[in-house]
């Protein structure tokens, strides 16, 4: 007689959690590898510009972790596109869980993974006033440099990958549940858009997540991650695969 | 265990790969699913399964509905050819992966059966053969032991041995450890010993649900000269009847329970015993079989 297994939700989460950190290392890889790419970036600088009068010559090289930030939200809008779509459901299903145990794995996954990239966006930043200290060139400190600004730095760097991530997750969700409704969706924003005007709907998303100070920043941001992740559990309780 | 079909119908499209199945299978017992392409076998285990919904009627599992069910999802395993696993993950790490998920899988059997069929666990689940890799899905079914195992269409890409050697591997942990295993296939060769159920499906319907041996009981194949083959024939019901050599013939035909065939062996024909596999290919066959597709369509040329 076979025994019956009762399974915690708890425990399904974490397993997703853990199988994610695992079996998807290309997600974690992919992370390092542009900010490894964002690093270097910095390193050598940017954004310069050199003039000269005859005797004397100014080049200007403003180095600055610009890059790692612009990498770290560009890895926040395509990695959740791979993790919410049809093969990663394929795999998922040949483990034991639910849509939402999934649903809900994959979200805690993205955010911590969230976290360590904006620390280490946070820490680039830190370090990359060094970076113009090692070639032995005259250096002019930018302004801020204090914890409070670092911390700032991290809570709001936090909030919009996490928004990205949580509104690009949402997307592959709805892409890969039904394509009709995804257009759909699409095309009702873009309807919006113009009825609104860009700039009105930008000010009023900037109003409320982009206003204020870092924490509430922070805040905002979450709540509306929470929101898209809960769309994408609610879109995806109906998803299909096919073998 | 208990699998519940009740008007089941589900719908790609335009095209019913189920039509109102309803079908109830109970008891830890070994059953096959069988039926031609297209018939539905896929789909019902993947309804029973939870990776499809109906889109009309109900399922029932464990008291569940299985689509979104934990319950259902943590005490059944589907093994077919297009089960995905952790593509970073070599298939010792699956090994590992599946040991937390199903608290009954047997990692040392896993191993011992990997090791025996030269499956290298320092492979990559996407490196190995089409054989292989359903030799490695087959192992991870059979090492899981959840109280419903599915396998469909199991040995395909398979070699003679490692087949054999799988299905006596299946029947030895059934006897250990009894569940529900669920075999779907057409090509049964090795298989059909194991049922003690068999599921017929056509079309998408439920043509035929009981005991494996009183089913096989049921047919009989006649062969012999052609013209005494026909006479006799005409006596019971004919599934297929076509020539072998010029002027013999042979026939397969369905015996109601409880009739009594008397064949007249000085006439020169002979009776033997049908295998499943031909007896469900002869029920399901359209009338004429192949033989007048191609005489139809070469008429007159």
């Amino acid at each position: 007689m076979s025994t019956l297994t009762q399974p915690t939700a708890g425990n399904a989460v974490r397993n997703q959690f853990l199988r994610n950190l695992y079996g998807r290392s290309g997600i974690l890889g992919s992370l390092l590898a542009l900010q490894v790419i964002g690093i270097t970036l910095s390193f050598f600088g940017g954004s310069g510009f050199g003039t000269s009068d005859g005797q004397i010559t100014i080049n200007v090289v403003d180095y600055s972790a610009n890059p790692v930030i612009g990498l770290t939200l560009l890895w926040a809008i395509i990695s959740p596109l791979y993790l919410s779509g049809r093969d990663s459901l394929k795999t998922d299903l040949t483990f034991p869980g639910s849509r939402t145990t999934r649903h809900t794995g994959n979200a805690l996954y993205l955010t911590a993974l969230v976290l360590a990239g904006s620390l280490v966006a946070t820490l680039a930043n830190m370090t990359s006033i060094l970076f113009a200290v090692i070639p032995d060139h005259p250096l002019i400190l930018p302004a801020g440099g204090s914890t409070s600004h670092y911390v700032s730095l991290f809570a709001v760097l936090t909030g919009y990958c996490l928004l990205l991530a949580a509104a690009s997750y949402f997307a592959g969700t709805l892409f890969s549940v039904s394509r009709i409704a995804a257009f759909a969706l699409l095309a009702l924003v873009l309807v919006f858009l113009r009825v609104t005007a860009v700039n009105e709907l930008v000010a009023a998303i900037a109003r409320f997540s982009g206003d204020g100070p870092a924490s509430m920043i922070l805040l905002r941001c979450f709540l509306l991650s929470a929101f898209f992740f809960l769309a994408a559990i609610v879109a995806g309780s109906r998803q299909e695969v096919r073998a | 265990m208990e699998v519940d079909f009740r008007n089941v119908t589900k719908k790609y499209g335009r095209t019913e790969a189920l039509r109102e199945l309803t079908l109830n299978l109970a008891g830890d017992k070994i059953i096959g699913i069988l039926g031609r392409n297209g018939a539905g076998k896929s789909s019902a285990l993947q309804i029973a399964a939870g990776h499809l919904k109906p889109s009309a009627g109900d399922v029932s599992m464990l008291g569940e509905n299985p689509f979104n069910s934990l319950l259902v999802s943590a005490n059944t395993i589907l093994v077919h050819e297009g089960m995905a696993f952790p593509p970073a993950l070599r298939l010792r790490a699956i090994l590992a992966e599946l040991e937390r998920a199903y608290p009954a899988f047997d990692k040392k059997l896993a191993k011992s059966l990997l090791d025996h069929f030269g499956i290298p666990d320092h492979a990559f689940h996407i490196q190995l053969s089409k054989g292989m890799k359903n030799t490695f899905n087959m192992v991870a079914g059979i090492a899981a032991r959840t109280p419903l195992t599915m396998f469909d269409e199991p040995l395909n890409g398979m070699d003679a041995g490692v087949r054999s050697d799988l299905l006596k591997v299946l029947l030895k942990e059934y006897i250990a450890h009894p569940r529900m295993i669920l075999l779907s296939g057409h090509q049964l060769e090795g298989m059909e010993e194991l049922f003690e159920e068999v599921v017929i499906l056509h079309h998408g319907r439920l043509l035929h649900h009981g005991n494996a041996d009183e089913f096989k009981e049921g047919f009989v194949r006649i062969s012999g000269p052609e013209s005494e083959v026909r006479r006799a024939a005409s006596e019971v019901q004919v599934l297929e009847l076509h020539e072998t050599l010029p002027g013999m013939a042979e026939a397969i035909i369905m015996v109601r329970p409880g009739t009594t065939l008397f064949m007249n062996e000085g006439l020169g024909l002979k009776s033997t015993s049908v295998s499943l596999g031909d007896a469900y290919v002869a029920m399901t066959r359209k009338k004429g079989g192949i033989d007048r597709v191609y005489a139809d369509a070469t008429d007159g040329r």
